[in-house]
């Protein structure tokens, strides 16, 4: 990039009226670190806030991720409340409204480890704020980055149906790994696991409804545009 | 009247509600590493004496913070899930004979786990602010990926909270209660009265989050300026040791209970 030099304020005037640099003008290279700025733009960011830099994950991106890990946690949450706990009906339906909240994410934020980064942050505040366990989140936590690799592998995040076996295959590694590491909170009563495993199958249907619905439902808002590609 | 009785001395209830206060004013960050190191150490402890200790010494520092209306909710919602839990055990019994064979109180241990990493919750939950919560993260110098997602995923929590109480009471206004009784019987029609209101709702939150944070530049530069950090004080230090030694207490009583009782 190159800048004029000896400019006085009649060839400022000149330049400001006809959009152009007055002929006969020198210049001289400004040494430039991004290529981004013009420098006194660069010195300023430099100077007062620190040196830009750029990063794989958008904010824009990282908002989405962690408003729909909130949006799931509460509605879960809620449902199983106003189920009134081991509801068979609510325990469907809140996987449904999960796998739809995921899937409407994967469709919002294609991008290779959005799965990760989902799992790492709501494992990050149910660790911090809800007393979950590090080894019963080690399920999502274990299962994420194994589907983000199958979803990239099968076509780079890009179609559909990649999507949709992508998220099937997260609900269901995850709820094997969990009933695993439940064993540890229930090993003094074998038995309570046999409610685990019917509890957990349940689950999954309701997941396997998710993914029909979601798809359904993510079908509708693209046509609406509040998704886009 | 004598200005004695008009005017107790603050004094005299000063020194009784002195520990109250310290709890309640403790460092977020310590309440949240007390409810991870809880969540941890339930999990190798096994023994009743060992558990309903850790439950015990979790449920004063609970009470300390004088929400009773909140762990009594709590609590009945835990007894209840007990109740059904031991009831549908009861029913399998039925089906699957075996099953008959082990006393009620093996149930005790998992219920006890669940009740100490309650309790330990509940007090982080009633005691801290949002804002408080938000400048804990922010010391804990997480990486920017891991770091705004998970302050939006905290600040946005009580907004939408509001917002489904919002559409449930859209939903009133219409005629539609939302009640156990109408999710277990209409779940496909409740799913969606709820979730596709929720579902929008969050995308153009997310929407116009994600633009004014654009606007103001987050994530471009490398340093952001924390707003009023706090420094931790002697009690924060008092009640971190003070938690290690009711843990050590309680693998005290898993270890050597039996020589102990």
């Amino acid at each position: 990039m190159q800048r004029p030099i000896e400019l006085n304020d009649t060839d400022l005037i000149e330049c400001k009226r006809t959009g152009r640099l007055p002929s006969g003008v020198r210049f001289e290279a400004i040494p430039s670190r991004s290529g981004i700025a013009s420098s006194i733009e660069e010195s300023v960011t430099e100077k007062e806030e620190g040196p830009k830099i750029k990063r794989y994950w958008l904010c824009r991106e990282l908002i989405v991720i962690g408003t729909f890990a909130a949006v799931t946690k509460i509605t879960t949450f809620l449902i199983a409340l106003a189920g009134g706990g081991m509801n068979p009906a609510s325990l469907v339906l809140k996987n449904v409204v999960a796998t739809t909240l995921l899937l409407l994410l994967v469709h919002k934020v294609r991008k290779f480890g959005v799965l990760s980064l989902f799992a790492l942050v709501s494992g990050l505040v149910s660790i911090l704020f809800m007393g979950g366990s590090a080894m019963s989140l080690g399920g999502m936590i274990v299962s994420a980055p194994l589907c983000d690799g199958l979803m990239y592998l099968l076509g780079r995040n890009k179609k559909p149906w990649v999507l949709f076996v992508g998220i099937g295959c997260y609900d269901l590694l995850t709820r094997f790994f969990s009933l695993g590491f439940s064993y540890l909170y229930f090993r003094e009563t074998p038995e309570l696991l046999v409610m685990g495993v019917i509890t957990v199958s349940l689950g999954y249907i309701g997941c396997i409804l998710g993914l029909i619905g979601g798809t359904l439902l993510v079908k509708e808002f693209k046509h609406a545009c509040i998704i886009r590609e | 009247m004598s200005r004695n009785s008009n005017m107790p001395a603050l004094s005299e209830n000063k020194s009784s509600t002195t520990l109250r206060t310290v709890v309640r004013k403790l460092d977020v960050r310590i309440k949240m590493a007390i409810c991870v190191l809880s969540s941890l150490v339930v999990i190798p402890l096994e023994s009743l004496p060992a558990l309903s200790f850790l439950a015990l010494g979790s449920l004063v520092y609970l009470l300390m913070h004088d929400r009773f209306k909140e762990t009594l909710f709590c609590y009945s919602f835990l007894v209840l899930i007990a109740i059904i839990a031991v009831s549908c055990l009861k029913v399998m019994c039925l089906f699957i004979p075996g099953m008959d064979r082990f006393p009620l109180l093996s149930l005790g241990a998992p219920f006890l786990r669940v009740a100490v990493v309650m309790n330990v919750v509940i007090a982080l939950v009633v005691s801290s602010r949002i804002q408080e919560i938000l400048t804990a993260l922010k010391s804990m110098r997480l990486p920017f990926f891991l770091y705004l997602p998970a302050v939006v995923m905290v600040r946005f929590l009580p907004t939408f909270v509001s917002d489904i109480r919002q559409i449930a009471e859209s939903l009133k206004i219409r005629g539609y209660r939302i009640n156990p009784l109408t999710l277990t019987f209409h779940p496909l029609l409740m799913a969606r009265f709820l979730f596709v209101p929720i579902a929008i709702r969050a995308l153009r939150n997310a929407d116009q989050l994600a633009i004014a944070a654009e606007l103001k530049g987050i994530g471009l530069v490398k340093k952001i300026t924390p707003y009023g950090q706090r420094r931790m004080v002697p009690s924060d230090y008092y009640m971190a040791l003070s938690w290690l030694l009711l843990i050590s207490a309680a693998f005290v009583v898993e270890y050597q209970g039996p020589a102990l009782f």
